[in-house]
C-alpha cells in the first residue's frame, strides 16, 4: 500500500490492525471517514477516547462498567448464590436478554489457549477464585464458557479447582439450537444432544 | 458418478477452461509440463479439498493471479446434475466452497459431495514412504466417506497443537513450577482422548474392509502364491483390545489412561507421544514388511491392490463408483496389472494422462470391447483441444518460434 501519504497509510494501518477488518476494508473505512464532514469524523475518535477514558472492568465480577461495581453487582435484587462464568461482556448481554437468569456474572476475557500463549493467568480466573474466597454465600458456579476446545478446557479448569473447596459447579448443555434440523448437525453435536437427552413427561 | 464439466479459473497453467467430458474414458495426452496432470488435480480438490501434490495454495494459483477457482458439475446415473466448487484467494487468505452455487461455511461440510480415487506414481511412497503418507491417505479416502471424520480430524489437530504448546512452555519450566501448574496439562487431555479414540475407532474399522478387498485383488493380480496383508497400527497397540471390533469408548478409556502415565515423558520430550498422530499402516507381502523386503514389482502390485480395494470400498459404502483418475500410471504398469485394472474399472468413468497416445491405444484401448467410448484431449500449455479441433502442427512450432 505504498503511494500514500504518511497520516492515510497510518489511519489505514490502524484500522486494519482491528479484528475482522481485512486491508480492503481497511482502505474503505478510512477513505470514508476521510470523505464525510471533519465534525461526524472527529465525533468517532471522541467516542473512542471518551469509552477508553469511562470504561473500565468491574472490581467484582470484571464486567465492563462505567460505574464501580457495575449495575449488576450492585443489584441487590440479584441472587448472591449463583455465578454465571462467561468468556466476554457480549455473553453478559445475551444471557440478560432472556430475562430468566438472576444470578450474578463473572466475565474472564478470553479462554485458556496455549497455541495463542494464554494461560490461565492471563484471563480473569485469579479474580473469580479470589472472589470465590470472599462471597462465602456463593453455592454454584455455572460455566457458561463457549462450546469451543479452548472454551471446554476453561471449564474443566475452573470445576477442577473448584472441586475441593466444595462450590458446585454446572455446565451449560450444549446440542441442538431450538428450530435447527437434525440433518445439519454434526457428529459432536448430535452426539452431545443425545447424551442430554430428557424423558418426554406425558 | 460422473463428471459432466469441469471449469478452471487461473488454476495452475489455465487461465480459463471450461470442458465438457465423456462419462466413460478421457484421455488427456501432450507433453510433459503442459498441464495434464492439472487437471486431474483440479477434480481430485474438488472431492477432498486439497491437492494430492502440494499443501501451498501459492502453488496453485496461476502465475500473475490472486485467486483461482475450480467447479465440478457431475451427477450420479439417474439423477440431477450437481455441482461442486472451491476457490482460493491469496490476498484474503481465505478458501471458498460452494455445492450447487450455493456457499457452504465450513469445509468440513463439504468434503464427501463429490468422490474420486487417484492413482499416480508418488502412490508407491504409500509402500516405501513414511507413516505420514499412509496416515493422509488414509484420511482423504475416509473424509470423503464419512464427513464426521473430517470434523474429528480437525479437532484433533487443534488439541493436539494446543496440548503441545503447553508441552513446549512446560520443557523449559523449572520442574517445580511445571509440576505444580500441571492442571492446565490435564484439562486437554479429556477432549484429546475422545477425538483420538474416535479418529483411531474409524481408522481400524476401514482398514478391516480396506485390506479384505485389497488381499482378494491382490490374489487376482499377482496369483495364488503371494499374499498382502494389511494391518492398523496405532501409536500403542495395546489401546485397541479388539481389532475386528473396536470400541470408541473402551479405546477413549485407556489412551486417557496412557496420557496421564506418560504425562512426564511427555513434558521431557515437549510433545505428546500417544494419538493418532502417530498411527501407521502395515503392509505386508507373505508376511514380511513390503517397504523394507518386496521388489520394485511387488511394491506396485501392492499400490495397485489398494487403489483398487478404495474403489471397491467407496462403491460399497456409497453404492455408487468414484471418479478414477489415473496420473500417468499406465506405463509403470505391466499388461498383467493393466488388464487387471481394466476389469476393475467396468463402467466407472475414468480421466487418463498419458505422453503418447499411440502407446495409449496399442496398450489400454485395445483391452476395452467399446473402444468407442473414448474421448481424446490434446493438452498444450494450458489449454484443452477436444479431438477434431486439434491445432495443426506448423500454427505450434510457429508459436513456439515466436516465444
Ligand atoms: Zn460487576
Amino acid at each position: 500500500m505504498t503511494g500514500y501519504p504518511p497520516p492515510i497509510a497510518a489511519l489505514i494501518a490502524q484500522l486494519g490492525s482491528l479484528p475482522t477488518i481485512g486491508n480492503k476494508s481497511a482502505q474503505r473505512l478510512a477513505f470514508h471517514l476521510l470523505s464525510i464532514p471533519e465534525d461526524e469524523a472527529v465525533a468517532v475518535a471522541q467516542a473512542i477516547i471518551d469509552a477508553r477514558e469511562q470504561i473500565h472492568l468491574c472490581s467484582v465480577c470484571c464486567n465492563l462498567t462505567d460505574s464501580d461495581p457495575c449495575a449488576i453487582c450492585a443489584d441487590s435484587q440479584r441472587d448472591p448464590h449463583i455465578i454465571c462464568v462467561v468468556e466476554s461482556p457480549i455473553d453478559v448481554l445475551a444471557i440478560e436478554r432472556t430475562n430468566d437468569y438472576r444470578g450474578r456474572y463473572h466475565v474472564l476475557h478470553g479462554a485458556i489457549s496455549p497455541l495463542r500463549g494464554i494461560n490461565p493467568d492471563q484471563i480473569r480466573l485469579r479474580e473469580l477464585f479470589r472472589r470465590l474466597q470472599v462471597e462465602v454465600e456463593v453455592q454454584e458456579v455455572i460455566l457458561a464458557n463457549n462450546a469451543t476446545p479452548e472454551g471446554e478446557a476453561t471449564a474443566l479448569y475452573i470445576a477442577r479447582v473448584l472441586s475441593p473447596a466444595g462450590i458446585k459447579t454446572t455446565r451449560i448443555a450444549s446440542g441442538l439450537p431450538v428450530g435447527a434440523s437434525l440433518e445439519y448437525a454434526d457428529e459432536t453435536t448430535l452426539s452431545k444432544a443425545i447424551e442430554g437427552r430428557s424423558e418426554i413427561l406425558l | 458418478m460422473q463428471i459432466a464439466r469441469l471449469e478452471l479459473r487461473d488454476f495452475r497453467n489455465y487461465e480459463s477452461l471450461n470442458l465438457d467430458i465423456n462419462e466413460k474414458t478421457n484421455l488427456f495426452f501432450g507433453q510433459n509440463g503442459q498441464g495434464k496432470t492439472n487437471l486431474l488435480e483440479a477434480v481430485y480438490m474438488c472431492s477432498c479439498a486439497r491437492s494430492h501434490r502440494t499443501a501451498r495454495d501459492q502453488d496453485l494459483v496461476r502465475r500473475g493471479s490472486e485467486k483461482y477457482y475450480i467447479k465440478v458439475s457431475f451427477a450420479e446415473k439417474g439423477k440431477y446434475t450437481e455441482s461442486v466448487a472451491l476457490a482460493c484467494d491469496l490476498s484474503g487468505r481465505s478458501r471458498s466452497f460452494w455445492h450447487d452455487d450455493i456457499p457452504i461455511r465450513r469445509s468440513s461440510d463439504w468434503v464427501g459431495l463429490f468422490h474420486t480415487v487417484m492413482f499416480s506414481p508418488q502412490d508407491l511412497q504409500l509402500i516405501c514412504g513414511s507413516p505420514s503418507v499412509r496416515r493422509r491417505f488414509l484420511d482423504m479416502f475416509i473424509s470423503q466417506l464419512w464427513p464426521a471424520y473430517f470434523r474429528d480430524l480437525q479437532l484433533f489437530n487443534r488439541l493436539l497443537s494446543q496440548r503441545n504448546s503447553l508441552l513446549k512452555l512446560f520443557r523449559d519450566l523449572p520442574p517445580g513450577e511445571q509440576r505444580e501448574r500441571r492442571l492446565e496439562l490435564n484439562v486437554w487431555d479429556e477432549q484429546y482422548a475422545l477425538a483420538a479414540a474416535r479418529i483411531m475407532q474409524r481408522r481400524q474399522t476401514v482398514v478391516n474392509r480396506l485390506s479384505a478387498h485389497a488381499e482378494k485383488k491382490h490374489t487376482s493380480i499377482a496369483g495364488c502364491d503371494e499374499t498382502l496383508g494389511i494391518e492398523y497400527r496405532p501409536s500403542v497397540r495395546s489401546l485397541i483390545t479388539d481389532p475386528a471390533e473396536p470400541e470408541t469408548e473402551e479405546i477413549r478409556r485407556l489412551l486417557l489412561a496412557r496420557l496421564s502415565a506418560n504425562a512426564d515423558d511427555d513434558v521431557l520430550r515437549g510433545w505428546t507421544g500417544v494419538g493418532a498422530h502417530r498411527d501407521d499402516i502395515m503392509i505386508q507381502i507373505d508376511g514380511v514388511d513390503a517397504r523394507l523386503y518386496a521388489s520394485q514389482g511387488q511394491q506396485r502390485t501392492a499400490v495397485l491392490a489398494l487403489k483398487l480395494a478404495e474403489i471397491e470400498l467407496m462403491r460399497e459404502v456409497t453404492r455408487s463408483a468414484p471418479v478414477l483418475l489415473l496420473d500417468d500410471v499406465l506405463s509403470e504398469l505391466d499388461s498383467v496389472r493393466r488388464r487387471a485394472l481394466m476389469d476393475s474399472i467396468g463402467d466407472i468413468q475414468v480421466l487418463i494422462t498419458c505422453t503418447d497416445r499411440d502407446w495409449f491405444d496399442l496398450n489400454w484401448a485395445s483391452l476395452s470391447d467399446s473402444s468407442a467410448d473414448i474421448e481424446y484431449f490434446l493438452v498444450r500449455d494450458g489449454k484443452v483441444f477436444p479431438e477434431g479441433v486439434i491445432p495443426e502442427e506448423d500454427e505450434v512450432s510457429e508459436e513456439t518460434f515466436l516465444e
